[in-house]
């Protein structure tokens, strides 16, 4: 059984159309790397799966749950994480920049029982040293770098089976780019299935097991990720 | 000649009851605008409800107002207003807000939220006097204060009224800094949609707002009722003032605001004693002060009190 399956899904916003009829499955513990042009619906697929976009029909299955018409909060119960792109769709960040580190990850834990949201918070500051030193810190004095690990420590408060990215590496230099990539190995390492969005095909397809590419809206592409180079996602992304 | 008496009097004691007032009445509407973005018309309101709620519940118990009994009341007077702030933003703003209403037409719907409440309080006030005969119009609160020997009732009260708002600072202060649900409560304002998709449910946290919102204004309305009668209009009367405060403070920092009730408080009892009596002017000019200094705070420092203090952060 996938650990996600969507099928046949058509969303958006409000009345705003995006997706059409989206199919896809991935599978436990591994990479899948979702790919396409600005604008191709990326986030927006992200969002549906999240409860944060309109759904008009098709259906989202999480280990075996339909979450398809769940809120936000139930669908963080049943082991979804989500790192949202910065600015996201809704135009803001990605952190609470007016809280300091620890309180990002203290919100961050909402709806997990205390004990449990504190060795959480302790392991998240494990997995990146440097969020530890920052932790007293108002987010919004971070750097662009120190501001994805936050957000990807946040979104693994949870401990989700499933933890979304969106493009996690915009806007980095190349140097903390590749920290941000290790850190994602890593994390799929302790059991953890990802499915991340990336501008840097290169990198992503590198890392990953398995490769989607959307445009306008339409999947393009689904299959093993060594099987698709920047040369076949060009083309894929022109329509040849 | 200058007469230390007499300043303590006419200055000092009037500056900081007006001041506490304004302050404590700022702090639900300076929530209310960072929460869920609405200039609330209907705010001045809730004092009004926490006043009515004090008056019957001490009519009904004591058939009066005996010395010290408003503050038996307080806690009536919290519930009351946070109950009706709960209900309006339950039944009124939240539909509005899921439909996309701008922040103008919740602004209107807040104006029709002040006439329905004051329609509510007026029709109280008629039942209340023909069907007991309690008399609750133009009422004071002053003979419910607490009396202390060689103490004035004014005296009395810039006590009481300092110490329940440093009281209801510090929990605030403590709620919003030391606790989960204050931290839950800021990532929500800072960032609405980020807390959605990390499983916050927004719209509980500000519904939990307004409730603190009504509480902390229905206090508010027992000190408006101890210096200014108690009548359906004595929130909204107060309105304009407390708007005041809020902007000077900057909308943004509920301590912003404490301050802007500080500066409407001190500059209107100093204009009056020393601007408007000299020169002979009519009380009612006494609202042009803190409204002369409303604009020039919009003109030299656009971002009020809150403005001043973040930019001092930054540096
Ligand atoms: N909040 C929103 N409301 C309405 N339309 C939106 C919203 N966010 C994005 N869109 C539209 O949805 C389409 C897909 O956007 P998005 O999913 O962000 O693409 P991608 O992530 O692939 O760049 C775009 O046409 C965009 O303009
Ligand atoms: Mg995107």
């Amino acid at each position: 059984m996938p650990l996600l399956k969507i099928s046949e899904l058509n969303a958006g916003y409000g009345k705003f159309h995006v997706l059409n009829g989206i199919s896809l499955e991935v599978e436990r513990g591994e990479i899948a790397v979702l790919l396409g042009p600005n604008g191709a619906g990326k986030s927006t697929l992200l969002n549906a799966i999240a409860g944060l976009a309109t759904i008009y029909s098709g259906s989202i299955v999480v280990d075996g749950k339909d979450i398809t018409r769940s809120s936000p909060s139930e669908i963080q119960k049943i082991g979804v994480g989500y790192v949202m792109q910065s600015p996201n769709n809704f135009g803001t960040p990605n952190i609470f920049p007016e809280l300091t580190v620890r309180e990002n990850l203290v919100a961050a834990s909402v709806g997990v029982p205390q004990d449990a949201a504190e060795k959480a918070l302790e392991e998240a500051l494990g997995l990146f040293p440097k969020l530890k030193e920052l932790q007293n810190r108002k987010a919004k004095f971070l750097s662009g770098g120190e501001r994805q690990m936050l957000a990807i420590s946040m979104g693994l408060m949870k401990r989700p089976k499933l933890l979304m990215l969106d493009e996690p590496t915009a806007g980095l230099a190349p140097k903390v780019a590749s920290d941000v990539f290790s850190a994602i190995r890593s994390i799929r390492d302790m059991g953890i299935t990802i499915l991340l969005v990336e501008q840097n095909a290169r990198k992503a397809l590198e890392i990953g097991d398995r490769a989607f590419v959307m445009v306008t809206g339409r999947l393009r592409y689904s299959g093993p990720a060594k099987e698709l180079d920047e040369e076949k996602l060009g083309r894929l992304i022109m329509g040849q | 000649m200058f007469n230390m008496y007499d300043f303590l009097n006419n200055v000092v004691i009037p500056a900081i009851v007006y001041s506490n007032i304004y302050a404590l009445a700022s702090i639900g509407l300076t929530m209310t605008y960072i929460t869920t973005k609405i200039p609330s018309f209907a705010h001045g309101d809730l004092a009004a409800v926490g006043a009515y709620a004090t008056f019957y519940f001490l009519y009904f118990l004591f058939g009066g107002i005996k010395p010290g009994s408003v503050y038996l009341a307080m806690p009536i007077a919290a519930l009351a207003g946070a109950a009706v702030a709960y209900l309006s933003y339950i039944g009124v703003f939240k539909p509005m807000i899921r439909r996309g209403a701008s922040v103008t037409v919740l602004m209107i719907a807040s104006f029709g939220l002040h006439f329905l409440i004051f329609g509510i309080l007026a029709i109280l006030d008629s039942i209340a006097q023909t069907v007991y005969g309690w008399s609750t119009r133009n009422y004071s609160f002053s003979t419910g204060e607490v009396q202390i020997p060689g103490l004035t009732q004014s005296e009395v009260t810039a006590i009481t009224s300092s110490v329940v708002l440093l009281l209801i600072l510090a929990a605030l202060y403590y709620l919003l800094n030391r606790t989960k649900f204050g931290v839950v409560m800021r990532a929500s304002i800072d960032n609405a949609p980020l807390a959605r998709a990390l499983g916050i449910d927004v719209e509980r946290v500000y519904a939990i707002s307004w409730l603190i919102i009504g509480a902390v204004t229905g206090i508010a309305g027992i000190y408006m009722g101890m210096i200014f009668p108690v009548t359906e209009e004595l929130g909204w009367l107060r309105l304009p003032l407390i708007f005041v405060a809020v902007i000077v403070g900057g909308l943004s920092s509920i301590y912003g605001g404490v301050i802007g009730g500080y500066i409407v408080g001190w500059s209107m009892v100093l204009g009056f004693n020393y601007i408007l009596n000299p020169l002979n002017l009519p009380p009612e000019y006494q609202l042009a002060i803190p409204f002369a200094i409303v604009i020039a705070t919009l003109l030299l420092a656009p971002q009020g009190i809150a403005g001043l203090i973040a930019a001092r952060r930054r540096t």
